[in-house]
């Protein structure tokens, strides 16, 4: 199956970018409302500046005070019989304390008085400079009737202007206060769009989020069913090697005791066939005379037939050997295979004393491993370059050790005999596979098999280099456990 | 006199003082009249209402402090007698307090704000007294520099200047 190709897009933007933009933007959301927010709170602070700083309460209490002073005094010019000064000279300086609060310069702020307006208060300041004379608590010229006419001549032209003053600052406050009233609108707009906006961004957020502990669930559960299926199929992988081994072990057990029994039972015929053989043999020697061409011929028949059950209790012997490899267990111990291989070369000169053959055994060669089985396979091992050196005039034959770096030592059996081809190396080790005729060599293809067997049992590998008519050389190496003592010299 | 805020407990300390009464009876006032009480009082010397002149007012124990006020420029030292002594002297008993002007510009405040403020009845500014023009003979002042909460358009409205009368309700 193909994988399937994610978008472009997809690819650049995981989920958790996403997720990591729409943080971002919910963020300059959130200080874009906390800005508008503080901006508003500004807004109402100087909405509700105070009243006294206020210069349209300031004008209507001037122009209040106008008129009090006004009437006041027309009240005096009217009624100067009942003039009270005192109440006058109150009046006076309430009027007074309120002109002093009109700014008398460009003011700065929300309110900037016009010129015009500038000049009404600078009259005004004029008016309370001459009037201070008869009206402040310190005045010293007494209040005449002429002097509250000139008074009221003074103060009345001004009415007109401290009234448009008046009209004016409520103008500009109204004005002021449906310019803040707009601001206030437009951000509270703008706010609750941001508000949506936010509501949309923290939707999309948590559709992000959703789809991501999904996604993790649905992939945890994958891996899940992924791990149950690797484990049931592991039970079956078990339990099916367990029956394949059982079943394995049962049909080894019966080849062995199958190949033990035929082994045995084909020894009792042959043994039968040999010992009537030998008294056959006697029993015509006994009549056979001389020249006799019958006798002759029975004489070597017999020898045919007892050659051939020979042959045949060796082939016996060494399957017997062979099936018996594969019983028991491993009996492990301390093996010198120096001494060993000294002693089958002693036997092989012994058998065939007439021969010159220089054997060269490498020294100190101890192993861990069944003595038994060792022993024979040094022995197939051996016997197989003894013979195979048989046509040599000088026999050569070297056993050692190769160095090893990685601990694993390489035995070796050398000789300079009939060797093989390469190309049949593979078959060398088969039972019964010869590549010499019986003619050449005698055998039957039981030695190396053997040997191989018993190489398998110590869990080590043999393998074989030769060239015809060159010699041959046979390595094997011994499983890690039961590797060389020691390893002392080279080959 | 520390200017820190009392606490609401100071309130029913002076309730129980309120409805004690004053140790001696109001006297009338020699001078002119500066500031008229009136309303759910105790204590009166004249038809109605208490009033009092000048000395009266500075016959009651007399505090000070310098804080910042909307109205001058720079910090300013204030001196009178506390609110809630002079509301004492005349056995004031109500929960609001209506202050007049002289223009009759009038206020409502609460009186709760004398018992938690040291709110004085100023009648000195820098030491001297207060002429009409400089928004006197009386001026309610909040120590507005003790708590950024008296900064404030509320409190700035209770603090009539030119103080002429005081309607306990």
């Amino acid at each position: 199956m193909t994988p399937v190709k994610a978008p472009a897009s997809a690819r650049l933007w995981p989920a958790s970018r996403w997720a990591l933009a729409v943080t971002a933007i919910l963020m300059a959301v959130f200080v874009a409302i906390g800005w508008i927010q503080t901006r508003q709170i500004k807004l109402l602070d100087s909405a509700v500046s105070h009243t006294e700083n206020n210069i349209s309460w300031i004008f209507f209490q001037l122009e209040v005070e106008y008129m009090g002073l006004r009437d006041s005094l027309r009240q005096a010019q009217r009624y100067p019989a009942s003039l009270d000064i005192e109440a006058l000279k109150g009046r006076y300086e309430i009027f007074v304390s309120r002109v002093l609060l009109a700014p008398p310069a460009p003011a700065s702020g929300v309110m900037v008085p016009t010129e015009q307006q500038l000049r009404t208060v600078a009259q005004t300041r004029q008016f309370i400079n001459h009037a201070d004379a008869w009206l402040s608590d310190d005045a010293s010229a007494p209040l005449t009737p002429q002097a509250v006419n000139q008074l009221l001549g003074e103060l009345q032209p001004l009415g007109n202007a401290i009234h448009d003053m008046s009209l004016w600052s409520l103008k500009v406050m109204g004005e002021i206060i449906a310019d803040r009233n707009d601001a206030a609108r437009r951000q509270g707009y703008i706010s609750i769009a941001l508000n949506i906006f936010q509501g949309l961004l923290t939707l999309v957020f948590a559709a992000l989020l959703i789809r991501q502990v999904r996604s993790v669930e649905q992939r945890r559960q994958e891996l899940e069913r992924a791990r149950d299926e690797i484990l049931r199929l592991n039970g079956e992988l078990e339990e099916r090697v367990r029956q394949r081994t059982a079943q394995l072990e049962t049909t080894n057990r019966e080849l062995q005791a199958f190949s033990y029994s035929v082994s045995h039972d084909l020894r009792a015929p042959l043994n039968t066939i040999n010992g009537f053989s030998h008294l056959l043999a006697r029993a015509v020697g006994d009549k056979a005379v001389a020249g006799d061409n019958a006798g002759d011929k029975i004489t070597h028949y017999l020898n045919r037939i007892r050659a051939g059950t020979r042959q045949m209790g060796e082939l016996i012997d060494g399957l017997l050997s062979l099936a018996q490899l594969s019983r028991g267990t491993l009996q492990v111990g301390d093996v010198d295979l120096t001494a060993m291989t000294q002693r089958i070369e002693r036997e092989c000169r012994e058998r065939e004393s007439q021969r010159q053959v220089e054997v060269k055994i490498q020294d100190a060669m101890r192993v861990k491993g069944d003595a038994r089985l060792l022993g024979a396979m040094m022995q197939n091992l051996l016997l197989n370059a003894w013979k195979f050196t048989s046509k040599r005039v000088v026999a050569r034959i070297e056993i050692g050790a190769l160095p090893s770096d990685s601990g694993e030592a390489v035995y070796f059996v050398r000789d300079n005999g009939a060797g093989f081809d390469m190309a049949h190396a593979a078959k060398l080790f088969g039972t019964f596979e010869r590549l010499h005729s019986p003619a050449d060599f005698p055998g039957y293809g039981i030695g190396l098999a053997t040997v191989k067997k018993i190489i398998e049992q110590h869990a080590g590998r043999i393998w074989a280099q030769g060239q015809e008519n060159e010699g041959a050389t046979f390595y094997f190496t011994l499983g890690p456990a039961l590797g060389p003592q020691c390893m002392t010299g080279a080959a | 006199m520390p200017l820190l805020p009392r606490r609401r407990i100071c309130l029913s300390a002076l309730l129980a003082f309120m409805l004690a009464g004053p140790a001696h009876a109001l006297q009338a006032p020699q001078g002119k009249v500066l500031l008229s009480i009136s309303g759910l009082i105790t204590q009166k010397n004249a038809a109605g209402r208490a009033d009092f002149d000048m000395a009266m007012l500075a016959a009651l124990p007399q505090h000070s402090f310098t804080t910042s006020t909307p109205w001058f420029a720079g910090p300013k030292k204030f001196t009178g007698p506390l609110l809630r002594d002079v509301l004492a002297a005349v056995g004031a008993q109500g929960k609001t307090l209506n202050a007049a002007a002289l223009n009759n510009f009038k206020i409502d405040m609460p009186a709760d704000d004398a018992v938690q403020f040291p709110v004085i009845v100023a009648r000195l500014i820098d030491g001297k007294p207060m002429t009409v023009r400089e928004k006197g003979p009386l001026f309610i002042v909040y120590p507005y520099d003790t708590d950024i909460k008296l900064q404030s358009t509320r409190y700035y409205n209770r603090s009539p200047w030119q103080l002429r009368a005081i309607e306990v309700k």
